[in-house]
């Protein structure tokens, strides 16, 4: 389970500042080889990160100025992406109390961790004395396979 | 002569998207569609057509303007995105099913 490159920010609590993720992603991506669906799985990740700084900013914190970080690794055996963030807000996310949704009459809250939860393959939420501790992980497809060369020796 | 003319002039307001719908530019939308709804208009089309990114916080917006309408008898369109990951957010969250879809 080797790390290929890993890569750790400090983001403030600042909303506007959550379109800058969208790059360090695709950096990180960067590095792997050619997959299908890289696009998607690019938003995929995006979004689903982009959801859990929006709750760490918005509840964890309740809007306090402050900031948090978030540590991202690419591995491999499986290739995946694994982002873990820390931040030292005063409130804990009731996982045992979370439910899915009801997407036939859709909430007004509550769909950031559906989508988060859907769009990884796993999400995982830690509590812990100082803070909170979210791992977010997405396994890569593997590389298309090449066309066979049709030159002739 | 007997001529009867009726006249029914049915309003429905279309609003285009082109940039990142999320939870930082959601609030414009939400006071937007405040001020149109405000105004009495209850037959929205949302045009999702050149939408790149939307959110959880987006799709409250959407959500809540579908409840205020339906309960006027109005009703919310939505136009189906071109950018794939933004059609694939409505199907899993089932929007294509609880919204009336145009342009799929």
């Amino acid at each position: 389970m080797a790390t290929i490159v890993s890569k750790t920010i400090v983001l403030p609590t600042e909303l506007d500042r959550l379109v800058e993720l969208e790059q360090i992603v695709e950096a990180m991506l960067a590095h792997v080889p050619e997959f299908p669906e890289r696009e998607i799985v690019q938003y995929n990740v995006v979004l689903a990160l982009h959801e859990l700084c929006v709750n760490i900013i918005k509840h964890a914190y309740a809007g306090q100025k402050e900031q948090f970080s978030v540590v991202f690794d690419l591995m491999c055996d499986p290739t995946r992406i694994q982002i873990d963030t820390y931040d030292s807000g005063r409130k804990r996310f009731d996982a045992a109390g979370w439910q899915t949704p009801n997407l036939d009459d859709p909430p007004i809250h509550g769909l950031g961790v559906f989508l988060m939860r859907q769009l990884m393959d796993e999400v995982v939420y830690e509590g812990m004395p100082t803070g909170n501790h979210w791992r977010l992980v997405k396994l890569l497809p593997e590389p298309a396979p090449e066309a066979p060369s049709t030159d002739s020796v | 002569m007997n001529i009867t003319v009726a006249e029914q002039v049915h309003r429905t307001v279309t609003i285009s998207i082109k940039e990142r719908l999320d939870v930082v530019t959601a609030p414009q939308l939400k006071a937007e569609v405040e001020r149109l709804l405000d105004a009495g208009v209850v037959d929205f089309v949302i045009d999702l057509a050149d939408t790149p990114f939307m959110d959880s916080a987006g799709m409250a917006v959407l959500v809540t303007l579908l409840r205020r309408c339906r309960m006027k008898n109005g009703n919310v369109k939505l136009v189906w995105p071109h950018a794939e990951p933004v059609q694939r957010t409505l199907t899993l969250t089932r929007f294509d099913h609880v919204f009336e879809i145009l342009g799929r």
